[in-house]
């Protein structure tokens, strides 16, 4: 009975097909083995029910053939057919379906209870919608369950199904690649994240679709930024901000998360609690003040922060526009704020400052630069941290943030400045070999050195060493002691700060007895220029050694010490220490007291003998390592700073690049100086010297010497030289601020504006516009020459005078005769009012002016609607007689103008300025010098009128500051800025569309009504017959003309000067 | 004045009367007293050349003081009061409005007529005075033009109004003072002008000789004194770097008389030097810093 009905089974399935039944007979035996016939009968049955149910049900039937033998381990048989009974309903909706979940079922099932299978089921047919899409979609579900479900529990893999749901509304895509997704991004989240973290994403999903597929993509990298404690928080933040207004959710999740990388993670829950304080106030604020944190953590610690953004809120609360600004960084207030509380000191704060302070302490004019500018050049300073100087500039680090207060930071700066300041005024790097020493009997001359072949003194000097290293240390350490010791003695208000500060560099040195013998007396030797040591530890059997270098270390700590007097006493020491072996002492250390120094030196007895000179005893020892740097003191390069000052004058004296030493000469100095660091360099490495040397040359090029008080020649010099060269060289920048009227507050250091005389072209335009209108020349000129003469008035009724007024005498004697009171006023006096007056044409050098006058003139005239054809044949007819004679471009007029202004302005004698501007962006905003303010008229200026051509864009505002800026250095009683456009300021994020034509308007009228406040008087004239609209927003109460007739503007200008100045 | 004259708690002189009585401190720094007594002999017209504050006025008084020193001695009191004691010292500081007219005299109503007043400088060539116009460049052209006949071997004064020309008394000299400096290019000296005068040029002194003037004025200790000497020359590296004009001896000896009457040194040269030489807050905190770097 058995075998038949199994027989009949079999026949039975075959019909489906032969698959089937070769699954079936697979897995019958197993099924045997664990079924009663009854149960073998119901299980068998099931299947064919699953094949008979429609036309490709037999797939899934396959399947659950297939899979049985699994299952079947999995549950018990009740279990089973519930299980299997799940799977012929799904049969009926679809094949796909219920293959997919007999496929998966064995992966599945050891994950759920046998009770849940249904609520799988259920789920995943939340993804069924019937299309085939949803269907492939369903079935991927069911596929990948088995890994869904070991990351998820069914609430969660619940969610994460609704998730999808909806993501298919928008995109079945988007919702395949997030399922596939899925096995990489669960394992990477917590099981207490999962929740807020598939919430967050169901928000997305409806409100932000596009993003939410990146959101799940890159969730575990986004969380695992954040403080474990506070991911939870995060995402449900998320979700609040995305069910508010979904737009912002994305860059809070995105830029949140990564400026909370950036930051420490224990501040993570603080800063959030400060972002949810304003989220409720602007979302916008919000997510700006977090990706803020950054810099403000870094700049002042999360306390600092959290009195910065009390700031803000207020800020916030007043006004939302300027609150954003506020935590975007972008407003001057929260710039000064941040200042307030940071106790960092940034260079570029205090540099004008420090410049002013070394040039008030050495009489030169050193500048102050950052040290990477130093390394930068590559002409042998490697550290980016230390201050040191190279002759021309003190170089300091960028920033300081070594002390909780801004004040004993800046102390930190002033110090090293000093210490610089201090070498210069010192004389570290006059240092001649000639010159006697004060305190020491003279032995370099008995020593001699090659006195020939030396670029400089210091060169020959150290040339009397073998182990030049070692001499060039003593002479640091000897040097640097002479200057602090003259430091103190002649700054007494410094002298408390300067030792305590020595006081803090002592305390990081290294013990002695850590340190071979030839260091340790080098340390000593550091040490002892930090303070005055009464006794120290050292080994006993060199005491006399010590008292030697200590004797010595002393003496130059005096008021008529000279650099001299350190070179000799480097002499000295180098004869001892080179005798000394370089070995680690380990025994005998005691104090030594060294209170008690002989005033008179007793001279060691040292051979001078010996060849050659100073070659160091070596032994089986340590390499000798030079001491630490003390950090306030920074990097001493006498040697090459003196090279670095020959360079420069035999330069600057032959005015040719070539050098007159000859290459070799400084090759070998180079080689052999023991102060280009040899990280930088491999010794006897010729091809990075050689750009070394270039590097060297080329920064003499640049910066000629530097001779007390001879900086102001320099600049008219270098101002000639360049007059001469071409563009380019003259890039000098300035920051300015732009105003942004939506927070109604500045952004600031907003636009770069580089200055740069413009080329020099042909002064044929000059000559030609002078000839052609001849005419208007000398008419305008006329009208100048008459406004001279109306300066001397004659002022009557005075109190004093030059004399008596005949008319008001007679009055008072009338009127006292009559009896009453006369009055006083008799005297007249002629007034000169002295003609004074500044004025900066600023010329619009933006593209459009380059259009043609005649062209846009006529174009306008006709009407070419209708009669495209006539208008085109006129136009190529119109076209060719303007190549044949160049067409005039509103430049050439503005151009025109200013030449026949020029010959006005110099016959009466104004101070004038021409300028140019154009570029495009914020940071190239381009300052064209055609005559500067003080310099003279001359065939130059003529040539660059030549040369001014349109360029980009329009960015008024910050040529309007600079030109100002400009202006406000002159001292006359009227200054004027005539600025001469033919449009409206635009440029990049600066009214290019109708968004920002506010904007840019609002800066340039804050701008103009800067220069109002300088005393200065704006004007603007535009030749842009649309000009009407926005002058009148953008001038507001300023002076403003819009000239309709562009060919009236050479005549219209030099009226309006003239009623301007009168 | 007035019959209690004996109860007038103030000093009122002529102009032309006043003499310089005490000797001022001055002290030379290089040959000026000598050029300038020979000038006075061989009566040369003296321009006086030199930035603010740096002894100038201090040096015309000390002059007429020491030329008017053997006059006191041969002729004791006489009724005319002219030429009692020394040479009269007669100092005009010009300004933008100074004319001619002022310099000159003018009429003025008196009742029914008239009455011709001389100016300064008619009374100082009257009586033989020293005239000196400070700062000279600040006064109109035509104060400029109207001392060029007294400035060479005429030595007369035209007094246009009056139609008078008025000889110069052998004793009077013409000292005028100006500052290259800090004068725009339009109010240069003309040519014309300066060729008459011979010029003495006054630089700041050596630290050495400034510690020796300030501790005379002001009688601080010569260890202050020098810490000042020291801090005008640190200030005047500054010159055309963020200030217009170094700081001047006098200013310098105002700091010392505020340390004398106990001041703390910083704060007295914060009033004294910072908030007097410049209002740009970055200069002004710069000096400070070099204050602080000298005086504890």
């Amino acid at each position: 009975m058995e075998d038949k009905s199994l027989s009949s089974l079999e026949e039975e399935l075959k019909r489906f097909s032969p698959a089937i039944l070769a699954e079936f007979q697979k897995a019958a035996p197993s099924a045997r083995e664990r079924l009663s016939p009854q149960q073998f009968q119901e299980w068998a049955g099931e299947g064919i029910a699953i094949a008979q149910l429609s036309f490709r049900t037999w797939e899934a039937a396959l399947e659950y053939f297939r899979v049985t033998p699994k299952v079947l381990e999995k549950l018990s048989f009740a279990d089973f057919l519930s299980w299997a009974q799940l799977g012929r309903r799904l049969s009926q909706e679809s094949s796909a379906l219920s293959s997919a979940y007999f496929r998966a079922s064995p992966g599945t099932l050891g994950l759920l209870s046998p009770s849940a299978i249904g609520d799988w089921v259920r789920i995943g047919k939340i993804l069924y919608q019937e299309t085939w899409r949803s269907s492939s979609l369903c079935c991927k579900f069911y596929e990948t369950s088995p890994k869904l479900l070991r990351y998820l529990s069914l609430e969660e893999t619940e969610r994460f199904v609704h998730f999808l749901h909806s993501l298919t509304e928008k995109s079945y895509d988007f919702a395949t690649e997030c399922l596939a997704l899925a096995e990489e991004v669960f394992p990477g989240i917590e099981r207490e994240e999962r929740k807020p973290f598939l919430n967050l994403a169901l928000v997305l999903a409806e409100t932000n679709w596009r993003d939410a597929k990146t959101y799940f993509a890159s969730a575990p990298k986004l969380l695992s930024r954040i403080e474990r404690q506070e991911r939870k928080r995060f995402l449900s933040i998320a979700q609040a901000i995305a069910t508010s207004d979904g737009s912002y959710a994305p860059s809070f999740l995105f830029d949140g998360s990564q400026a909370l990388f950036r930051v420490d993670e224990v501040h993570h829950g603080r800063l959030l609690d400060l972002f949810e304080k304003i989220l409720l106030v602007s979302p916008v604020a919000a997510v700006e003040f977090l990706k803020s944190c950054p810099t403000l953590v870094d700049r002042i610690g999360i306390s600092g922060t959290e009195c910065w953004f009390e700031e803000g809120k207020r800020v916030l609360q007043r006004r939302e526009e300027a609150g954003e600004a506020y935590f975007r960084l972008e407003s001057a207030k929260s710039e000064e704020v941040l200042e307030r509380l940071s106790s960092r000191v940034e260079l570029e704060q205090v540099r004008e400052l420090l410049r002013m302070y070394s040039r008030a302490l050495t009489g030169r004019n050193a500048q102050i630069l950052s040290s990477e500018n130093l390394k930068d050049k590559g002409i042998g300073w490697t550290s980016l941290e230390n201050p040191s100087t190279e002759g021309t500039a003190v170089y300091l680090p960028s920033f300081i943030e070594r002390y909780d207060s801004k004040g004993q930071n800046f102390t930190w700066y002033k110090v090293m400045v000093t210490h610089q300041a201090g070498h210069l005024e010192f004389g570290s790097f006059d240092f001649s070999f000639d010159k006697e020493s004060e305190l020491f009997p003279n032995w370099r001359f008995e020593l001699g050195g090659r006195s020939r072949d030396s670029i400089t003194d210091l060169e020959r000097f150290f040339d009397l060493f073998a182990d030049r290293r070692l001499a060039a240390d003593i002479f640091t350490a000897v040097e640097d002691s002479r200057v602090d010791y003259r430091l103190k003695r002649e700054y007494a208000g410094i002298r408390g700060t300067y030792e305590q500060i020595q006081r803090e560099a002592l305390a990081w040195r290294p013990p002695l007895h850590s340190l071979p013998l030839r260091e340790a007396f080098l340390e000593f030797l550091v040490q002892m220029s930090l303070q005055d040591l009464k006794e120290i530890v050292f080994p006993a059997e060199v005491e006399g050694e010590l008292r030697f270098v200590a004797q010595i270390g002393s003496r130059v700590k005096s008021p008529q010490a000279t650099v001299e007097d350190s070179a000799e006493a480097t002499i000295r020491l180098y004869s001892l220490l080179s005798t000394i072996a370089n070995e680690i002492c380990a025994q005998g250390w005691q104090t030594i007291d060294l209170s008690q120094l002989p005033q008179a030196l007793d001279e060691l007895k040292l051979s001078l003998e010996g060849t050659p000179w100073g070659e160091v005893a070596k032994g089986e020892e340590p390499p000798y390592q030079s001491p630490e740097v003390v950090q306030f003191r920074g990097d001493f390069k006498p040697e090459l700073v003196q090279l670095l000052t020959k360079l420069r004058q035999d330069y600057s004296k032959k005015d040719s690049p070539v050098s007159p030493l000859s290459p070799e000469a400084l090759m070998e100095l180079l080689e052999k100086s023991a102060e280009i660091e040899i990280t930088n360099l491999s010794v006897g490495d010729l091809s990075s010297l050689g750009l070394f040397l270039s590097n060297i040359l080329g920064e003499v090029e640049q910066s000629p010497p530097l001779q007390p008080d001879q900086a102001k020649k320099r600049d008219s010099r270098k101002k000639m030289k360049l007059g001469e060269k071409a563009l380019n060289e003259e890039e000098r920048s300035f920051l300015y601020d732009e105003w942004n009227f939506r927070a109604n507050d500045y952004k600031p250091k907003w636009c770069r504006v580089r200055e740069k005389a413009l080329a020099e072209g042909t002064t044929d335009f000059f000559e030609n516009t002078l000839r052609d209108h001849s005419r208007l020349a000398a008419q305008i000129k006329r009208q100048f020459e008459m406004l001279t003469p109306e300066l001397f008035k004659k002022i009557k009724r005075l109190h004093d005078g030059e004399d008596f007024d005949l008319d008001a005498v007679i009055e008072s004697m009338v009127e006292k005769k009559a009896g009453i009171t006369p009055s006083e006023k008799i005297y007249w006096r002629r007034n000169k009012v002295e003609r004074d007056v500044s004025v900066v044409f600023l010329l619009d050098m933006s593209a459009s002016t380059s259009e043609a006058i005649e062209e846009v003139r006529r174009l306008d005239d006709w009407d070419f609607y209708g009669d495209i054809r006539g208008y085109m044949s006129r136009f190529r007819a119109y076209r060719e007689e303007i190549a044949g004679r160049k067409s005039k471009q509103i430049i050439d007029v503005e151009k025109e103008s200013l030449v026949l202004l020029i010959g006005a302005l110099e016959t009466i004698g104004d101070k004038y300025g021409i300028y140019g501007f154009s570029g495009y962006g914020r940071d190239n905003v381009e300052f064209f010098v055609i005559k500067d303010i003080e310099e003279d008229f001359s065939e130059k200026v003529k040539g660059r009128i030549d040369k001014v051509t349109p360029m980009h864009a329009t960015r008024m505002g910050p040529a309007i500051r600079h030109a100002t800026s400009k202006l406000g250095g002159q001292d006359s009683k009227t200054k004027i800025l005539f600025l001469i456009s033919d449009g409206r300021p635009q440029d990049q994020g600066y009214g290019r569309d109708s968004m920002e034509k506010d904007y840019a308007i609002h800066d340039t009228k804050m701008a103009l009504l800067e220069a109002k406040r300088r005393n200065i008087i704006p004007f603007c004239l535009t030749v842009d017959k649309a000009g009407q609209d926005y002058l009148k927003k953008m001038c507001h109460d300023i002076g403003y003309e819009v000239v309709w007739n562009i060919q009236s503007l050479p005549k219209r200008l030099p009226a309006l000067y003239r009623r301007l100045t009168a | 004045m007035s019959a209690q004259g004996a109860r007038t708690i103030y000093k009122e002189h002529m102009i032309e009367e006043y003499v310089v009585r005490e000797e001022p401190y001055y002290l030379p720094l290089s040959d000026e007293v000598e050029v300038f007594e020979a000038a006075y002999a061989q009566k040369i017209p003296v321009l006086l050349k030199g930035p603010t504050g740096c002894g100038k006025t201090r040096f015309v008084e000390h002059m007429a003081y020491r030329l008017g020193r053997p006059l006191t001695i041969v002729k004791p009191r006489s009724k005319q009061g002219l030429t009692e004691g020394g040479i009269p010292l007669v100092t005009v500081a010009c300004h933008e409005d100074l004319s001619a007219t002022d310099l000159v005299g003018r009429y003025l109503l008196e009742g029914e007529s008239t009455k011709w007043i001389d100016g300064p400088l008619t009374r100082a060539v009257k009586s033989g005075a020293i005239c000196y116009l400070d700062e000279i460049v600040e006064a109109r052209k035509d104060t400029t033009v109207l001392i060029h006949p007294l400035t060479d071997h005429r030595r007369i004064l035209p007094v246009e109004k009056k139609g008078q020309v008025i000889e110069a008394s052998g004793n009077f000299l013409l000292v005028i003072s100006y500052n290259p400096g800090y004068q725009s290019a339009l109010k240069d000296l003309k040519h014309s002008t300066r060729q008459r005068f011979i010029a003495i040029e006054f630089g700041y002194p050596t630290r050495e000789e400034e510690r020796e003037i300030i501790e005379h004025e002001s009688e601080v200790s010569p260890e202050i004194a020098w810490e000042l000497a020291k801090l005008g020359e640190k200030v005047r590296n500054l010159k055309e770097h963020g200030l217009e004009e170094g700081v001047s001896t006098r200013l310098l000896i105002y700091a010392a008389k505020l340390i004398g009457e106990g001041i703390p040194p910083r704060r007295a040269c914060h009033v004294a030097i910072v908030w007097a030489l410049t209002d740009d807050a970055e200069v002004q905190r710069s000096i400070e810093e070099v204050v602080s770097t000298i005086f504890e």
